[in-house]
């Protein structure tokens, strides 16, 4: 007979040595469903890599435009002076000296084959022969027109060989152009073919700004070119996500009704499956009956069958009550499974629909002025006046929508900026006293006798009566940047009026650098400050404000503050300058 | 090659690596997953289940406590999460917990037969007495696992004591009738 034991223990003691091994598929179906999520896992990377596709595909699209623009910089009017006229001013328009000019070039119709040839052979440009001063814009004209030229040809060279990156620089040995206008000599620097990529002249490369196009043309190509594999490539593993939540979105109803049809098979079939299970039991104890000894096996048989006969009913009737509720369950899991693919499903079309890119055009009044005093031209001009000067800045920036929130843009502006120093003194230099010029100014040839000084610190006693002194003048710097912003907005408000904050840096790529001394609204151009950095960064900071008009299209208007991080390389004399500039525009979104 | 050795390669998702580590414990965890499911199907999910977290999470094992412990707690967690959403079954207030005692005769009660009744507990009452009675957990521990009160695990516990007791005498004074 047995013993009495906690059942506790009993449970405890038996289960002890249990050990069971798993069906033979399991393994199997592991290592199935650990495949199917490594290549599900393979399939996330390339969404990264889209995104950051897009982004170096902005940043290409916006430099390649940087390069085109700047470029197109030979139609700004020039003021040229008159070198021994101080305070004249000449304006000559550039448009009609190059139709005169082309006649002069015309023998210089560059081709492919031209430029082979001169793989050693340095130019000498003709025109610059001329010395009159009206000439210099002449020359300067048609050295750009050349320059120009002979890009485009180089261009088409490159495309030919776009593996070998060639330096050109042809240098202009006219003695008259270097000394007249030693300012605007990075013009008269050609692109001359090299056989290795070395420049050929030490001084030339600060200034090889044409040369460096090509090379960033190049390259570019070839980036945009891997860019747009890589998009390709994104685009299809996009697809094959795409197809697959379209699968799995088929696969749940089927499932859903095989589920509810099992589970109605099931119920039907539970008296069998029941019998079956009580069956094997009895076979089992049968087995143990038989291995004791005890019984016979017969009579054993029929009993246990008749009596497990009768505790069928009993056992059905409680493994329907138990089978109800995990159906139950079953169906409300499914339910509630279709439930959150719903709400994925809801999720993922949200984002394709705020997936848009915008393109937005704006044009902003622009200030432009310093934190601090100081001056980037002279040491002694730190106490002077500063006057911000208000320009404009157009361009374009193209935007996506990375969600509802935040979105990047990058774009492309141009603005010319200045400023003036007031309460300058001019005059004219001569031997005694010596040429007192500015520091950290290339003055152009015909202002180089030319002294400035501050006011403030020069008394008119210093300066010999004999010279016109020129006191109560101001010192204009004018400055011109092509800008590439890249910004991340986030979106505080999101009504019909949007509000956002706005973030990012900006590139600066330097086009214009010109100094001019005022006096009585005669302006003479003096030179160029030789202490600008090409490339400046900004910090930018500034609310985006959007006004819903129609579908897709919106009325912007950004006030945003830009702080110029480097815009002078060396004595900048504590001058800080920064952007203030109102945006306005409408963006498009498609 | 050291449990050691198999865990940092099946860490680089190595799957020959990944395999071995299955074999050397799938038996035991297979039993585990018997006590906490209501058959043997549910039993193989379980498992399939429990060892695609074990190896997804394999790097969150930084050697604090036995692997095998670890594992365990995937498995049982894994059996619990088919229940957790589900209502509590029971909810007695009956706070008297006594002791149960069975007149057993151990020639008479297999570990199948044992297994099958486990099984078929209702789901709470099963997976209370499997954690208290099988894997030592204690109520307060099961409280917060299936977030129940510990009141709660322990009714349910002796609930599952009297059915289980109910089903061994039944059992047993059958085959006792059988000469």
């Amino acid at each position: 007979m047995g013993d009495k034991k906690n059942i506790d223990n009993f449970f405890q003691e038996h289960f002890k040595e249990f050990n069971e091994n798993p069906p033979e598929n399991a393994w199997e179906n592991i290592q199935s469903e650990l495949d199917k999520q490594d290549s599900d896992n393979k399939k996330i990377i390339p969404m990264w890599f889209k995104l950051s596709g897009i982004a170096a595909s902005i940043v290409f699209f916006v430099t390649f435009l940087v390069f085109q623009l700047s470029s197109d910089n030979n139609t700004i009017n020039e003021v040229v002076e008159a070198p021994n006229n101080i305070g004249k001013t000449i304006l000559i328009d550039k448009n009609k000296q190059e139709a005169e000019v082309n006649t002069n070039i015309s023998f210089k119709e560059i081709t492919g084959s031209d430029l082979e040839s001169s793989k050693t052979k340095e130019f000498s440009v003709a025109s610059t022969s001329n010395t009159t001063p009206n000439n210099n814009g002449v020359s300067k004209s048609v050295l750009k027109k050349y320059n120009t030229n002979l890009n485009q040809v180089s261009k088409n060279k490159l495309e030919e060989n776009s593996s070998i990156y060639k330096n050109v620089a042809i240098e202009n040995n006219s003695a008259n152009v270097a000394e007249n206008n030693e300012a605007k000599e990075k013009n008269n620097k050609v692109n001359k073919v090299l056989p290795g990529d070395n420049l050929m002249k030490e001084k030339v490369i600060h200034e090889q700004l044409l040369v460096n196009e090509e090379i960033d043309n190049n390259k570019k190509t070839s980036d945009y070119l891997l860019v747009k594999s890589e998009e390709n490539r994104s685009k299809e593993a996009q697809k094959v996500l795409v197809d697959r939540a379209k699968n799995t979105e088929s696969e749940i109803t089927p499932l859903n009704n095989q589920q509810e049809e099992e589970s109605v098979v099931a119920m039907s079939n539970l008296s069998k499956t029941d019998k079956s299970l009580t069956g094997e039991l009895t076979n089992k104890i049968v087995n143990k009956n038989n291995h004791i000894g005890n019984i016979k096996k017969d009579s054993l048989e029929l009993v246990v069958e008749n009596t497990s006969v009768k505790r069928d009913n009993e056992v059905i009737e409680e493994e329907k009550v138990e089978e109800d509720l995990p159906v139950e369950k079953t169906i409300e899991e499914a339910i509630a499974e279709q439930e959150t693919e719903d709400e994925k499903e809801e999720n993922n079309s949200e984002i394709v629909e705020f997936r848009k890119w915008n393109i937005s055009p704006n044009i902003a009044p622009v200030y432009y002025n310093s934190l601090a005093s100081g001056s980037p031209i002279d040491g002694d001009l730190a106490a002077n006046k500063k006057k911000g000067q208000f320009t404009t800045s157009y361009g374009i920036s193209v935007g996506y929508a990375l969600n509802k929130k935040i979105s990047v843009r990058a774009g492309i502006n141009k603005l010319e900026v200045g400023y003036d120093t007031e309460g300058v003194a001019l005059y004219l230099s001569n031997e005694t006293t010596g040429v007192k010029g500015l520091k950290n100014v290339t003055m152009s040839s015909p202002t180089s006798s030319m002294s400035i000084a501050s006011a403030t610190t020069y008394s008119a006693s210093q300066i010999p009566e004999s010279f016109s002194l020129l006191f109560d003048s101001s010192l204009n710097q004018r400055l011109g940047y092509i800008e590439v912003p890249v910004e991340l907005s986030y979106k505080l408000s999101d009504k019909k009026f949007k509000v956002d904050v706005i973030a990012g840096m900006s590139s600066f790529f330097l086009n214009k650098n010109e100094i001019y001394s005022e006096n009585n609204s005669v302006v003479t151009y003096i030179g160029e400050a030789n202490n600008l950095n090409n490339t400046v960064y900004s910090t930018n900071i500034g609310f985006g404000f959007e006004y819903n008009i129609s579908k897709g299209v919106n009325f912007n208007f950004e006030p945003m503050f830009k702080y110029q991080l480097n815009a002078f390389s060396n004595d900048s004399g504590n001058f800080k300058p920064y952007i203030l500039g109102l945006y306005t525009g409408f963006s498009y979104k498609f | 090659m050291s449990l050691e050795q198999l865990i940092i390669k099946c860490k680089k998702n190595d799957r020959a690596a990944q395999g071995k580590l299955y074999r050397m414990f799938a038996k035991q965890l297979y039993s585990l997953c018997l006590k906490y499911s209501k058959n043997y199907a549910e039993a193989q999910d379980n498992l399939q289940d429990a060892f695609i977290t074990i190896f997804k999470k394999i790097g969150q094992y930084k050697g604090k406590g036995s692997f095998e412990g670890w594992m365990k707690r995937i498995v049982i967690n894994t059996a619990l999460q088919r229940y957790r959403k589900s209502s509590n079954l029971d909810v007695i207030k009956d706070d008297n917990v006594i002791e149960e005692v069975v007149e057993v005769d151990a020639d008479l009660v297999s570990l199948d037969f044992l297994l099958h009744i486990v099984q078929q507990l209702p789901d709470k009452y099963r997976l209370v007495f499997s954690l208290y009675v099988l894997d030592q957990y204690s109520h307060k521990e099961i409280a917060e696992l299936l977030n129940i009160s510990v009141g709660t695990s322990k009714s349910n516990l002796s609930r599952a004591r009297s059915i289980l007791k109910e089903k061994i005498q039944e059992h047993q004074f059958i085959k006792k009738q059988t000469p």
